[in-house]
């Protein structure tokens, strides 16, 4: 389903993101019980993400959206299938390669609010990827990247010795993201990141993202409820429904962007 | 009261109490071991501020004891003899930490005048002195065995929660075994695998860690629920998907969530531990006579005679009870700062 | 009831467990009994020899433990060599006694704690709830054997009950009802010292557990429909509350046990603290051992009961 024309005009960009036959299933064990009962996130998905662009993910609550997510980063672990990047499966990959693809892509969660450590300050936060991936940066060099990044989401100085709990819900938000940015990931994984800003809010960092997908060509793989916001952002869209990716055409309106929401 | 000003109060208690066991030699005017065989079961020494003629002096004095003329129990004090009470006296030398050893006492009297704020026992030993250097070794046993109670329990409960699996079910059912036994016949066990008669307090001490070591079960799973709750949360998550080591992840989302638990065990393992040497020593499996301790000076409470006449033997059960109380209401406090912080 | 089942299966193999760990560490212990004996001067090195092959002291100790546990199942735990009988025969009595200290001081200590903790949810934040908990701190700070010196001293001073053993001397000639009436004055110092340093920890559970409850939505919103405050303590929080306070019934024995022991001691009690002592001090492994053995059996006995007690009070559980 094709809505924001190619990236690159005519030419097809390079797989980034190649995922095949992904079933997932949650199991939950019982005290006193040998019997285990089984949740089906997700059953045989398959898709295909290009570099430079952007996949809207979206369905209905449950569908199972955050586990694929949490697949991608290696946080749950599939029972079959394989998750390519860049044409190697990282399932596969031993320990320290994949912490370098780890450093490639980010998942930024749904609620920033306790994805945020809250014993840190915000600069200590976005500064963390840094620390994990012990780029050789001094420290004057690392704090103006962070100050960069904070400024990139528009949170200013007097911001950065706060800690979440000092907060709003969208400055936690923008804090996430800020972290996200910090090592320039190839694959950016936007977990409905931006569903608890205001509509302005939404379209700076809406152009934010776009800006930043121009100039390093990030793919994202944008999971949202919002359709309008997706079809201004997205290249390709992809419905989830009971953990399967099902073939459904969307409503023109909605793609265009003139359905206006109900109040 | 307001709680901060309660909260100072609680930390200067403490303090106070620590460091008037861990300096016992300079707070006690005599050594534990010494004797004044011509004043046993002395009563508690009084201080005066008006003398027999009826005077007012600025400064407390005492008066020398006599044995009763009429040859019943007891003393009097001699009010042709006094001795001003003084302060940062020479006395015997007793030993700071190691090799260093002082002269100087907080108190004391001229000779040949004698001061027993609390009183003499049987051998004419002054009860405060021996209250403040048992103190030191009950302490010590509590604060060692809370130390190794803690230190295995907290690595183990880590290992448990943070590699979950066989390591985790192995550990965890091992702590079972650990804790299908109640506390004092546990202690008792262990006190039966070692040997019987105990030398020298530093023996008895290494006692006291090897139970601490038995008693790591109950911390380590708590330490557990901590590490297990703290891995599953999204920012430890989130580190974990921008490619953080476990490493890492222990020493910056995990390790901090189990400090201030630790802190509250502790302040509820440590008068657990100063309640083992006591019973043991109480019950001569401990440390034995001429070193004192809480537990051996209150062996002579089971006597009648001391229980009817000489009441202030009973007195190191009171300074027991007040260490406890003082560790209770630390261990509320903190729970209470840990609620505030939580919400 | 698979899970009563699986339940009974757990149990019996954490003793087994912590029988085979006790053993072999005991075994490990230096010093024995014979070396005691050796002490001895009216027995010959012959005969300790002699004993020592009787009992296999020098075989290695699975194979000791396999003859031990057989001995368990026998019900004799061995034989002892200081008290020159068959554990089991020694141990039985002292069971008994040690259980009938401590069935008492729950009751009592139960009987103590409902209605104080009840009373302090009742008037939490007012002054008879303060001065409640200022009690029970103080009770909770004054370490058990404190508790028994004082009560010790008071019986001396007073001279209202004996202060030790079970029975007066001599009574072994008297008619059951005085007899039952002089154990009963000699209970009552015991079973004071073990339920007055049991309650304070437990209304401290019921005032917390009871108030969890009346904070509930719906108690707040039985109370908005006036429904009396007895009414509400007894046919809601009460039943409420029942889970967690079951929880800490079995949780309590394991303390009551301990306390058990150094009472029993210190008031001479013949149950099984004094026998654990004393053979501690002869080296008298089998015996040592079986005392570990059977507290471990009360406790894992005690939260036993008190997870089948949750099971059948709460259809919740049931359900799964
Ligand atoms: N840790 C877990 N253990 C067991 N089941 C889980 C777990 N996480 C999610 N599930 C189940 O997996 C299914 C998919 O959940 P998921 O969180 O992926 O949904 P979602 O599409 O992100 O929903 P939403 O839009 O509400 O965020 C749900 O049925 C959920 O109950
Ligand atoms: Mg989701």
């Amino acid at each position: 389903m094709e809505n924001r024309p190619p990236a690159n005009g005519q030419a097809q960009p390079p797989v980034l993101l190649s995922v095949q036959g992904l079933s997932l299933e949650y199991a939950r064990r019982h005290a006193f019980r040998a019997k285990r009962t089984e949740t089906h996130a997700l059953r045989d998905v398959s898709f295909d993400l290009r570099e430079g662009e952007t996949l809207a993910l979206v369905g209905p609550s449950g569908s199972g959206k955050s586990s694929l997510a949490k697949c991608l980063v290696l946080l749950e672990t599939p029972s079959t299938g394989r998750i390519l990047y860049r044409g190697t499966d990282i399932l596969q990959l031993p320990p320290e390669a994949r912490r370098e693809v780890r450093g490639e892509m980010h998942l930024i969660f749904q609620d920033a609010s306790t994805a945020l450590n809250p014993r840190w300050t915000v600069t200590e936060i976005v500064r963390e990827p840094l620390t994990i991936h012990s780029k050789g940066l001094s420290s004057a060099e690392s704090t103006r990247l962070v100050i960069e990044a904070l400024e990139q989401v528009e949170l200013g100085a007097n911001w950065h010795a706060r800690r979440p709990r000092e907060l709003s819900g969208g400055q936690r938000q923008r804090v996430a993201l800020a972290r996200a940015l910090m090592l320039r990931p190839k694959l950016l994984i936007l977990d409905e990141a931006l569903a608890s800003l205001d509509l302005s809010a939404q379209g700076q960092l809406g152009n934010l993202l776009l800006e930043l997908q121009q100039r390093y060509a990030m793919s994202y793989l944008y999971v949202t409820h919002d359709m309008r916001m997706a079809s201004v952002l997205a290249h390709h869209f992809a419905v989830l429904d009971g953990g399967r990716i099902v073939p459904r055409t969307l409503p023109t309106e909605l793609i265009a962007g003139t359905l206006q929401p109900v109040s | 009261m307001p709680n901060r000003l309660r909260t100072v109060i609680l930390i200067s208690f403490l303090a106070l109490l620590h460091l008037a066991l861990l300096f016992a030699g300079f707070f006690a005017p005599y050594d534990f071991a010494q004797q004044h065989r011509d004043l046993p079961f002395a009563p508690p020494t009084r201080l005066h501020l008006v003398d027999a003629a009826g005077t007012w002096h600025a400064w407390p004095f005492v008066h020398s004891l006599r044995a009763n003329v009429d040859g019943s129990d007891g003393y009097t004090e001699d009010v042709a003899q006094a001795y001003p009470l003084r302060l940062f006296v020479r006395g015997n030398a007793f030993q700071i930490v190691g090799p260093w050893t002082a002269h100087v006492h907080l108190f004391g009297v001229a000779s040949p005048g004698q001061i027993f704020l609390f009183g003499t026992d049987d051998f004419g030993r002054d009860e405060l002195s021996r209250m403040l250097f048992g103190g030191r070794i009950s302490l010590f046993a509590g604060i060692l065995g809370a130390t190794a109670a803690l230190s295995v329990g907290a690595f183990l409960g880590v290992l448990s929660g943070f590699y979950s699996g066989w390591t985790d079910a192995v550990i965890m059912r091992t702590s079972e075994l650990f804790l299908a036994l109640p506390w004092l016949y546990l202690l008792f066990a262990v006190r039966a695998i070692l040997p019987l008669r105990v030398k020298t307090t530093d023996a008895f001490l290494l006692f006291i860690v090897v139970v601490g070591l038995v008693a790591w079960a109950r911390p380590a799973r708590l330490v557990r629920g901590i590490v297990l709750s703290a891995r599953e949360r999204h920012f430890a998550l989130a580190a974990r998907a921008m490619g953080a080591s476990n490493f890492h992840v222990l020493r910056y989302h995990i390790l901090p969530e189990i400090y201030v638990l630790l802190l509250t065990t502790a302040a509820l393992l440590i008068p657990q531990f100063v309640l083992a040497e006591v019973t043991l020593s109480f019950l001569g499996l401990g440390v034995g006579e001429p070193i004192p301790t809480w537990g051996n000076l209150l062996i002579p409470m089971q006597k009648y005679s001391v229980l009817r006449s000489y009441w202030w033997l009973c007195l190191p059960a009171f300074a027991l009870v007040l260490l406890f109380l003082a560790y209770h209401w630390a261990s509320t406090t903190l729970q209470a700062a840990l609620g505030e912080v939580r919400s | 009831m698979l899970r009563v089942t699986r339940r009974f299966v757990h149990a019996l193999v954490l003793l087994l467990g912590v029988s085979a760990i006790s053993f072999a560490l005991l075994s490990a212990a230096p010093g024995n009994v014979f070396d005691e004996l050796r002490l001895n001067p009216q027995i010959s090195p012959e005969a300790v020899a002699a004993l020592k092959a009787q009992f296999g002291v020098d075989l290695p100790w699975p194979t000791r433990y396999a003859h031990w546990l057989a001995s368990v199942l026998r019900g004799e735990f061995g034989y002892s060599v200081s008290y020159r009988c068959r554990v089991g025969t020694l141990l039985w009595p002292r069971a008994r006694n040690t259980l009938l200290l401590t069935a008492l001081a729950t009751i009592l200590a139960w009987m103590i704690a409902v209605p104080w903790g009840i009373v302090e949810a009742l008037h939490r934040g007012r002054w008879l709830d303060r001065l409640g908990g200022g009690i029970t701190a103080i009770l909770l700070a004054i370490p058990e054997l404190v508790l028994v010196l004082l009560l010790l001293w008071l019986a001396a001073r007073t001279r209202w009950f004996p202060t030790g053993g079970m029975f007066s001397l001599g009574s072994a000639e008297l008619t059951i009802s005085r007899k039952a009436w002089d154990l009963a004055q000699h209970l009552i110092l015991p079973v004071l010292a073990l339920a007055l340093g049991t309650a304070p920890f437990l209304i401290r559970y019921v005032r917390s557990a009871i108030s969890a409850v009346l904070d509930a939505p719906f108690l707040q919103s039985a109370r908005g429909f006036g429904i009396g405050t007895a009414r509400i303590v007894y046919r809601h929080a009460l039943p409420a509350a029942a889970n967690s306070l079951i929880s800490l019934l079995g949780f309590s024995i394991g303390a009551l046990l301990s306390t058990s022991l150094l009472i029993e001691v210190v008031l001479s009690w013949p149950g099984l603290g004094p026998l654990m002592l004393e053979a501690m001090l002869a080296r008298d492994t089998c015996v040592v051992m079986a005392v570990v053995m059977l507290s471990a059996v009360f406790l894992v006995l005690g939260n036993l009961i008190a997870d089948l007690l949750l099971y059948w009070s709460d259809p919740r559980i049931r359900a799964v």
